[in-house]
């Protein structure tokens, strides 16, 4: 399974994903989930990795990039529901393979911008309202964004705790998410796609293994009844 | 449950010097933990730790001019357990419980043993 988080902040975009893939007979951790489209945009994919890559090759070339990331879902909509058509024909509806999009990007006013569309779903693109987007496994990922994202946030922390949300899944056992984290973000400044180092990611990941829930001692109240007198060993 | 060492723990003791220093002199090695009074009268675990020598320990925390000790009621129980590496342990497995407020991270150790808390 895959996990990806799009994150508006106050000074720009954060996207970010693990990147294990799964199938019945192997599992891979480097496979790329995140891609650059048009320079101040991305798309983040779940799904069938080798089906989504050759999709998005297929509708990246065709699609207009100048007109703002409302526009860029339209047509992604209006390509991926073609693309779909044509791919599985055969399949009705409900047995075709299952791909999941997260598009961030600036509108033409530049203002930050997360939309998710679904093959399912005729690649409808929903329009974030909640200042960040989770696609793949995203419970653990929601449940701590709840809690956690304020829309004041700025980019680097919000690059933090995607990271924090993907390790935290990843730490769960069976849920598929894995290998290495990869982070991107789109400056608001320069509106310009870049991807974060690898050791920077790397640190983010260490301080995500500090993570506690910092409350828990409240669940276990010291027994005034219990103990002996004289301990020894 | 089966414990890879069975603990006896001392009674909840006030954390006082003068309980402090009720603790046989010349040292107990072992571990210990601090909790506070809350507002429903029962004490919380704030703070954990080990220490060659108990009292020495936990009257070097009573005497910090800035410590968390200054406000509120504490008790704190022990329990003796010889060696640094099952200390380091056992202090692991108690942060693991109670991630307590005045811990500034988990103890570090490559020893896994499971105790008795209680």
């Amino acid at each position: 399974m895959t996990l990806v988080i799009g994150l508006k902040t106050k000074d720009g975009i954060v996207i970010a994903s693990d990147s294990q893939a799964t199938s019945d007979l192997t599992s891979n951790d480097k496979v790329q989930k995140i891609f650059a489209i048009g320079g101040s945009s991305a798309v983040g994919i779940s799904g069938d990795g080798g089906l989504a890559t050759y999709f998005l090759d297929q509708i990246k070339e065709e699609l207009n990039y100048s007109q703002g990331i409302l526009h860029l879902a339209e047509e992604v909509r209006q390509k991926g529901k073609a693309k779909f058509n044509d791919f599985f024909e055969h399949l009705s509806p409900e047995k075709r393979p299952k791909l999941s999009l997260v598009l961030v990007g600036y509108s033409k006013e530049g203002n930050p911008e997360i939309y998710t569309l679904r093959s399912e779903d005729n690649f409808v693109p929903r329009k974030c309202v909640i200042g960040y987007e989770c696609i793949g496994v995203p419970y653990i990922a929601d449940y701590i964004l709840t809690g956690l994202y304020e829309t004041e946030i700025k980019m680097n922390a919000a690059a933090e705790m995607a990271v924090l949300c993907i390790e935290e899944t990843a730490r769960q056992g069976g849920s598929g998410v894995g290998g290495e984290t990869k982070v991107a973000i789109i400056d608001a400044a320069t509106k310009t796609f870049k991807q974060m180092p690898k050791i920077d990611v790397e640190r983010m990941r260490e301080k995500a293994k500090q993570f506690q829930i910092v409350q828990k001692s409240r669940y276990y109240p010291e027994d005034p009844d219990s103990g002996t007198g004289n301990p020894t060993i | 449950m089966n414990y890879d060492i069975n603990l006896i723990w001392s009674t909840l003791l006030l954390l006082t010097s003068e309980e402090v220093n009720k603790l046989n002199g010349g040292g107990i090695e072992g571990v210990f933990r601090i909790s506070k009074r809350e507002a429903d009268g029962k004490f919380y675990v704030v703070f954990i730790g080990s220490a060659s020598d108990i009292k020495n320990e936990l009257n070097l925390l009573l005497s910090k001019e800035d410590g968390f000790l200054k406000q509120g009621e504490f008790s704190f129980r022990y329990a003796p357990i010889k060696g640094e590496e099952k200390r380091k342990a056992v202090e692991k497995q108690m942060y693991k419980q109670y991630i307590p407020q005045y811990n500034p991270k988990e103890p570090v150790s490559t020893l896994e043993v499971k105790v008795n808390l209680n």
